[in-house]
């Protein structure tokens, strides 16, 4: 039996959290399991350097609300931040970071940055690019309709939790 | 002015002043030191507390006190500190047995007057437990299917036992399952509001919630509060008796004892075939309507058939099964000694339906032994408790036969037998005597077992008769006594010789010589014979020397 971990993901609405899991997905149960608490619940069984591994990814909506994400962050092995590279709206989650409980800031974690493919729209700027470098183990630039990172950043992420730094 | 008063009063009361000066001070030092101590004690207690164990044992018994004194004097204001964590505990068990107490009541009620619960209620009894829980047992239709124990803070799954259609899912449908459990928990800000059940891909999960990990069960059919409460108590066990491992994620999904625990808790409750139940309830109401109508009707005749019941209880040897009425009069069924006296109904429109049986009423006894003894002259008889007394006159060669139909007489258990014996065979001449040897050779004592003495007493009446007359006339004998059997068995040779026995020592107690005597066995070839207790018993063989 492969080893679960928990995984969740976190950013603001619209940042693409559920099309990244759907792409990361090939069969998802965040559909079949929609509720209306605000949670999708999948889970991907992944080899990762010859190690079995079940990441059960909590698609977490309802970041704009204060404090309502952190119930579902109890026990969490491992984080995504996502941001929408098109939106500066977005980015406000490095504060998010920065004033984040002590705990969740030991959790290994990787950053999205979505929607890469809107190459013209993007907004971020390299300063809160490098912000968002130090508190996560990587960044990377995703794009959930391509697909481009989304297998290698969750594969990151799940080779962080079989391997504590 | 003030100047020159002042240097006065110093020159006046200068040692006064000093005195009072000095007492100021120390009540004032008093109450600085007090200052200073309140600032440290705090610190010092805290600090004597790591060093020395004294201060907690000094403290202990006032404040003992205190809290006591405290508990007593501000009960309400206690009462009400605890209330918010006591009334969660007691209201869970309240409504807890309040609910199950109404589930049980609503089941007995639907199910109290069929036919079955009266079955119900016998097997329960059977087997030992109580009606409600034989209801139970068979009236809930469940299936419990699958079982999820549930890390309460991440939603991983601990262990699964059950249906492999959910398997697949079992990672997800526990991080649902936890991610509900959080909303609720959010939704109404306390931890203690929590899922009960929720329908999850229609599925009916089922949660008990325990203070690390929780339980959600599939459940199929109507489960119960009963169930519910047993989930409770699974979970509790869980954390009782596996609470190292149950945090131990490297452990989920790899426990084969928890697994089997859970998988022991997979139960189907089944009702047997739905059989239609016949309600007897209204088939009650029926008959005792019908036994309303009936009881005016009969009351008028009470008063006869009460006077039937105490007449035939008067009549011995009668046994009434039931009595009938019969148009104007009375049938009686029972059992009827053919020599009891029924006289007293033969005036009355009572007729008699009965069997004939053999009555132990001692009246009938009497009866029966009067029967017997009318066939004989002269002989009186006096019958109590299975006692027979006889006196009298009686025909030498009758009294053997007469004895025997006594005994045979059920309720006749000992014979004294105090009859004269008339008209004796003569014995003057030595040509007589063959007469008393050829009946001693002829004799056969019956001997079914091995306790009626009086009866073998009674049958070798004779026997000790003629050998008395012998050994008077210095006739010298052998006398060989052969007990005897049916041979049925391994002991049959044992018990001829017990019976050869018995009838030795009846002879020796009637001063018959014991040397002339001698015991043999009819041996027994085979011992596989038919039981037959006509051929228990001892013969003679009796020669002159
Ligand atoms: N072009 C582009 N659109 C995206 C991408 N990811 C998400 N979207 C779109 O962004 C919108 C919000 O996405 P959604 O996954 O619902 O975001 P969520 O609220 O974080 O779960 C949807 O219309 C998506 O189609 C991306 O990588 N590229
Ligand atoms: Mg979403």
């Amino acid at each position: 039996m492969s080893a679960a971990k928990k995984i969740c993901l976190i950013g603001r609405f619209a940042v693409g959290k559920t099309s990244l899991v759907k792409q990361f997905i090939d069969k998802q149960f965040g559909e079949k399991y929609k509720t209306t608490v605000g949670v999708s619940i999948s889970t991907k069984q992944l080899i990762v350097e010859e190690k079995e591994i079940t990441l059960v990814i909590w698609d977490i909506a309802g970041f704009e609300q204060d404090g309502h994400y952190a119930h579902y962050m109890r026990g969490v092995h491992g984080l995504i931040w996502v941001v929408d590279g098109t939106e500066a709206e977005s980015f406000k989650i490095i504060d998010t970071i920065n004033n984040s409980l002590p705990e969740i800031k030991q959790v290994p974690s990787v950053c999205f940055i979505n929607k890469c493919d809107l190459v013209e729209d993007r907004v971020i700027k390299e300063s809160e690019v490098h912000a968002l470098k130090e508190f996560n183990y990587a960044v990377y630039e995703t794009s959930a309709k391509t697909g481009e990172n989304v297998e290698v950043g969750f594969t990151k992420l799940a080779s962080l939790l079989l391997n504590p730094q | 002015m003030s100047k020159e008063r002042d240097i006065l009063k110093s020159l006046l009361l200068k040692e006064e002043l000093e005195v009072l000066d000095h007492l100021k001070d120390k009540l004032l030092s008093e109450e600085r030191f007090t200052d200073e101590v309140a600032k440290v004690l705090s610190n010092a207690i805290k600090r004597s507390q790591k060093t020395d164990p004294q201060l907690e044992r000094a403290l202990e018994k006032p404040i003992k006190k205190g809290v006591v004194r405290a508990f007593s004097e501000s009960k309400q204001s206690i009462i009400d500190a605890l209330l918010p964590i006591m009334g969660q505990l007691i209201r869970k068990t309240v409504t807890n047995s309040i609910k199950q107490f109404v589930s049980d009541i609503n089941r007995a009620i639907e199910q109290d007057f069929s036919i079955k619960s009266l079955k119900w209620r016998w097997q329960a009894k059977k087997a030992g437990i109580t009606y409600p829980e034989m209801l139970f047992q068979k009236t809930i239709r469940y299936q419990v299917t699958d079982i999820f124990l549930i890390n309460k803070d991440n939603g991983l799954l601990i262990e699964h036992a059950g249906s492999d259609d959910l398997l697949k899912d079992s990672n997800a449908i526990s991080a649902m399952l936890t991610a509900i459990q959080s909303f609720i928990g959010d939704s109404f800000e306390s931890d203690d509001a929590h899922l009960q059940s929720v329908e999850i891909k229609n599925q009916n999960f089922i949660v008990a919630n325990g203070p690390k990990v929780y339980l959600a069960a599939v459940v199929k059919g109507n489960p119960t509060e009963r169930l519910k409460q047993k989930f409770q108590e699974i979970i509790e066990n869980i954390h009782a008796g596996y609470s190292e491992v149950l945090l131990q994620e490297e452990t989920y999904q790899n426990n084969l004892e928890l697994n089997d625990y859970l998988r022991e808790k997979l139960v189907t409750k089944s009702l047997s075939d739905k059989q239609k139940e016949i309600k007897i309830l209204p088939w009650i109401l029926i008959t005792l309507a019908l036994v309303a109508v009936l009881a005016y009707w009969s009351y008028s005749r009470k008063l006869a058939l009460n006077e039937v019941v105490e007449q035939s209880k008067q009549i011995n040897g009668l046994y009434v099964q039931k009595i009938e009425r019969n148009g104007d009069g009375y049938t009686i069924y029972g059992l009827l000694d053919p020599l009891a006296d029924t006289t007293v109904f033969s005036n009355q429109a009572v007729t008699l339906i009965t069997k004939p049986y053999s009555s132990l009423d001692e009246t009938i006894i009497q009866k029966r032994i009067h029967q017997t003894l009318s066939d004989y002259n002269g002989i009186q008889s006096n019958y109590e408790k299975g006692h027979l007394v006889l006196t009298g006159k009686i025909k030498y060669n009758d009294n053997q036969l007469l004895l025997s139909k006594l005994y045979a007489i059920n309720g006749v258990e000992q014979i004294n037998n105090k009859l004269e014996l008339t008209n004796q065979p003569a014995v003057e001449k030595k040509e007589d005597l063959s007469i008393l040897f050829d009946q001693v050779n002829q004799a056969f004592i019956h001997i079914p077992d091995m306790k009626n003495k009086a009866y073998y007493q009674a049958q070798l009446g004779f026997v000790i008769k003629n050998l008395q007359l012998m050994q008077n006339k210095n006739v010298k004998i052998e006398l060989v006594i052969l007990g005897t059997s049916d041979c049925s068995g391994a002991l049959s040779n044992k018990y001829s010789q017990k019976r050869a026995t018995i009838v030795n020592n009846i002879l020796i107690e009637s001063n018959i010589n014991p040397n002339s005597i001698v015991t043999e066995v009819k041996s027994c070839k085979v011992n596989n014979q038919a039981k037959n207790l006509s051929l228990l018993g001892a013969k003679f063989n009796l020669k002159e020397l």
